[in-house]
């Protein structure tokens, strides 16, 4: 393969190496770190189209590490002489003096690639993707116009994004990848016979080359659906009363951003590093009720979070962070591992090359159960069945989380009802999965996600079965 | 700077060499350091160079935009072809297009000047570190502080450039000064957290170093004291300066975006321009000239000087919504007299001190965090899970609830919302104390 980054830079690997060292002379640890990022997007509303939009961002950064201290000096555009630029900033940095540490590695270094090294734009001009784009943007707002007669606008946006990454490791180890995502992203607004209008969206982002999305009519009539529905329920929701007395049933897929907020965060390793999270100091005590295996798995094929190797070259691999309840695992980045003494999981993750890589999650889940769905509703007496969520959040700190629930159904009797408006779901950490009564088996990875931390923004999936949590375990903030 | 000037112009003038009948170019440049200090030892400087050149090119009313993120002529050629080339592919938008020549009018370098945004102190790494650890220091000497996320110090200079050949021709530069703290603190039962920080345009016209320490360790620990929500039901609240920017501010000034009218995602119609709908004591006034302000600019957008003050509501009616030159088109709302964001938004401070207002509830709570992401534009309903201290007889207590729920209505809270005398200029938008009733909390 030849190397897209080297050749930009005019450099041999060898070369490369040479001048990382230089640049590293006075570190433990650290990389030079460059990618190239290449997006096209293009969107719809109102029925027309919005300025077609294209970009390449294209640079690198150098970081040197010493035990706790990493200093960075990163750059907008990728040339050989803003990397050398960037070495001699570094040199001039004084240092702390480091102690060498050995990393231990979670995942193989040579395994299986998950992305083949195709690029999804065949060149940067594409013009040929940007028509098609155009024309499937078209077809996707007079479909959903003409699928239901209560739509008064479609919003739809297809966003293509070809990166290039490479880094050269201080410790000598190379590693060149490539991450191709598609996403697109469908908003109906449904205006009722009282004149309300409520909006509901559905959205997909995988790993791919872009022509199957474009050409895949199913996919995105089944994104329509799901948002003109989505509309549709929330249009005849009713308001609830907010507390602690209901059952909830948190469904499959998406549902999984419950997890990922109420325990992916909080084992985060640099949190454990500084003594800050709320599991602080529990490997190998119950964090969760018997039966509940959480995993964080950079390696699934074909899903958004997966890829070969994280931000620092290490390898992604299978982490099992919950096993039956007890916790077992947290996920690091180098710094987080040399300092706990643990392996490198894979999960060093940075946003752009301008960012520092933190410890980050990639497809979080938990494994499925053997209920059914039908088996944990009829069970309930007084409960909430939530499909879709809005954005959460998380304070890692003391475990309190909260969501906003987008689509959300009552239980009462054993039977589902009315849609629910504006209700969320809030808890702490620590205790809503000790209280997991029952998971079914019908086990999802969600298409789409992005996690915030710290201003960065990474592609993630979420996934779990249906999950019935006992009364008490959250609590539901109603509007009545 | 008359370097990246000439790279603008000649990517314009290469673009309407090729067919474009209008072409416009902006160069974005920005250097920028910190440092952040953990329990005495630095946790590394960070040094970033940022550039980017971004080239939007017409065809009538077709439009393509493309951007790189380094300035060699390869790249520029590509930005220009690229942007040219989305152009011809994609379908006339009767929105598009420049401000008309005779329209433009660019701010005169004394206009930017008179901001004065622009300090040109540069921290060397050891006056970052200090500065760092003077505030880590004041943050340990507080009881029950354990650890912090890093006390951090940071500065950064950005620069714009812009030309297009409807004759839009500016630059200007401005910087920031920064200094944050993310505190925890805990006892034998709970672990809390909170943060403070400060951002000026000047160095010298920084918060305390120490302050800044101190005030995020006072926050912190007085979290410790938590108690279970003692009540529910309709109560009112009154939320802290922040929270009121962050639930009533940012939230309006979301829903009077021209886009997010436009696309009918917002409560706010057109028609609703002129109409009362919120309380005769709401007044949103953005300030685009607040000299050394966070948001200010020397013009409200490309080849618009615009007016300096702009008042969003008064007396509780509508006057303006937000908008650029497009989305004034197609709202058929004056590209001139628009802004396409508020740059110092600040509601107007009522009569009372903090202390009369809160003096009025008898049980109720002081918000002081909010979470969640739930607010619906359509509707106005928002659902938050928020933390904050019990309120009795008149007096904000000790008692701190961590986990509380509010809903309400954003119309409804605008309707029945008091606001203190205390309004403070600290953050791009502004919000002083507020009393809102009639919201429910759980």
């Amino acid at each position: 393969m030849s190397s897209i980054i080297l050749n930009k830079l005019g450099v041999s690997q060898a070369d490369l190496n040479t001048l990382t060292q230089k640049g590293l002379a006075d570190g433990v640890a650290g990389e030079f770190y460059f990618a190239q990022s290449t997006v096209l997007s293009v969107s719809i509303s109102q029925g027309i189209i919005a300025q077609p939009y294209g970009a390449v961002s294209a640079g690198g950064a150098l970081r040197r590490i010493n035990n706790a201290t990493a200093d960075f000096v990163a750059f907008d555009g990728l040339n050989l002489a803003n990397a050398e630029n960037a070495v001699n900033r570094m040199t001039k940095v004084p240092a702390v003096q480091g102690k060498p540490v050995q990393l231990k590695l979670v995942g193989d270094e040579n395994h299986a690639s998950f992305y083949t090294q195709q690029a999804v734009l065949g060149s940067l001009t594409n013009t040929g993707f940007l028509t098609e784009a155009v024309e499937l943007l078209k077809e996707i707002d007079s479909y959903g116009r003409s699928y239901d007669k209560r739509v008064i606008n479609v919003g739809a946006s297809l966003t293509v994004q070809d990166k290039h990454m490479l880094v050269q490791r201080f410790d000598g180890r190379f590693v060149e990848d490539t991450r191709p995502v598609v996403q697109l992203l469908v908003q109906v607004y449904l205006k009722g016979d009282d004149g309300t209008v409520e909006a509901g969206s559905e959205s997909i982002g995988v790993p791919m080359v872009v022509t199957h999305t474009l050409k895949d009519t199913a996919a995105w009539h089944a994104l329509v659906h799901s948002a003109v529905e989505q509309a549709s329920n929330n249009l005849t929701a009713v308001e609830i009363k907010g507390g602690n007395d209901y059952e909830i049933v948190v469904g499959g897929g998406w549902g999984g951003v419950v997890l990922h907020e109420a325990y992916g965060h909080a084992l985060e390793a640099d949190f454990h590093r500084k003594g800050i999270a709320v599991f602080q100091d529990m490997l190998g005590q119950r964090v969760a009720s018997k039966g509940v295996n959480i995993y964080d798995d950079g390696t699934v094929q074909d899903a958004r979070g997966s890829y070969n190797f994280d931000d620092e070259g290490n390898p992604t691999g299978k982490n099992l962070l919950v096993e039956d309840g007890i916790l077992v695992g947290l996920m690091t980045d180098e710094m987080s591992a040399a300092a706990l003494n643990m392996k490198a999981t894979g999960n060093g993750r940075r946003q752009t090359y301008s960012d520092v890589p933190m410890p980050r999650m990639t497809n979080t889940y938990m494994a499925p159960g053997k209920a059914s769905l039908d088996d944990l509703i009829s069970g309930v007496k007084k409960g909430l069945y939530v499909t879709q969520f809005g954005g959460g959040q998380v304070d890692i700190t003391s475990g309190k989380f909260e969501f906003n629930a987008t689509q959300a159904r009552i239980i009462e009797n054993g039977r589902l009802g009315a849609f629910v408006k504006g209700a969320s779901l809030a808890g702490m950490g620590k205790k809503a999965y000790m209280h997991v009564k029952g998971v079914s088996d019908n086990f999802e990875l969600s298409k789409i996600g992005n996690c915030g931390k710290d201003g960065q923004s990474v592609p993630v999936t979420v996934g779990q079965a249906d999950t019935l949590f006992e009364a008490g375990a959250m609590s539901v903030g109603g509007t009545a | 700077m008359k370097k990246y000037h000439d790279i603008c112009q000649k990517a314009v003038q290469q673009a309407l060499k090729l067919g474009a009948t209008d072409a416009q170019c902006n160069i974005n440049l920005s250097s920028d350091k910190s440092l952040s200090v953990y329990k005495g030892e630095s946790e590394g400087l960070e040094q970033r160079n940022e550039l980017g050149a971004t080239v939007t090119c017409y065809i009538g009313q077709k439009v393509g935009t493309f951007s790189v993120s380094d300035l060699s002529e390869a790249s520029v050629d590509m930005a220009v072809n690229s942007a040219l080339a989305f152009a011809q592919i994609s379908p006339e938008n009767p929105y598009e297009g420049l401000l008309d020549k005779n329209e433009v009018q660019n701010p005169t370098t004394a206009d930017v000047q008179a901001l004065d945004l622009l300090d040109n102190t540069n921290m060397t790494p050891d006056e970052l570190y200090q500065g760092a650890l003077a505030v880590e220091q004041a943050v340990y000497s507080h009881n029950g502080i354990i650890s912090t996320r890093g006390c951090g110090l940071s500065q950064s200079r950005s620069t714009s450039i812009g030309y297009a050949s409807n004759g839009v021709s500016y630059q200007d530069t401005a910087s920031v000064f920064s200094a944050s703290v993310e505190a925890i603190a805990a006892d034998s039962k709970n672990k809390v957290t909170d943060y403070y920080h400060d951002s000026k345009r000047h160095l010298s016209d920084l918060e305390d170093l120490a302050d800044i320490g101190h005030q995020a360790a006072l926050k912190t620990v007085a979290k410790l004291n938590i108690v279970k929500m003692p009540f529910s039901g309709k109560l009112p609240v009154v939320l802290s300066p922040e929270i009121a920017g962050s639930l009533l501010l940012s939230k309006l000034a979301g829903c009077i975006s021209g886009d997010a009218v436009f696309n009918q995602g917002s409560f706010v119609k057109k028609e609703s321009l002129g109409q009362k709908l919120f309380g005769d004591n709401i007044q949103l006034v953005d300030n685009r000239t607040m000299v050394r302000g966070l948001g200010s600019s020397a013009m409200s957008g490309s080849g618009i000087i615009g007016p300096e003050q702009v008042a969003f509501v008064e007396d509780g009616v509508l006057q303006n919504l937000t908008y650029n030159v497009v989305t004034g088109r197609k709202l058929g709302l004056c590209p001139k007299h628009g802004r396409p964001k508020m740059y110092n938004a600040h509601f107007k401070p009522g009569k009372q001190t903090v202390v009369d207002l809160v003096s009025n509830v008898q049980k109720g709570l002081y918000v002081t965090d909010v979470m969640g992401h739930g607010f619906k534009p359509s509707r106005g309903d928002m659902s938050f899970t928020i933390g904050g201290y019990v309120i009795e007889n008149g007096i904000i207590t000790d008692d701190y609830v961590l986990e509380a729920t509010l809903s309400g209505n954003l119309i409804e809270m605008l309707n029945n919302t008091t606001f203190a005398q205390d309004l403070k200029f600290k953050y791009g938008s502004n919000s002083p104390t507020a009393l809102v009733e009639g919201v429910s909390i759980s």
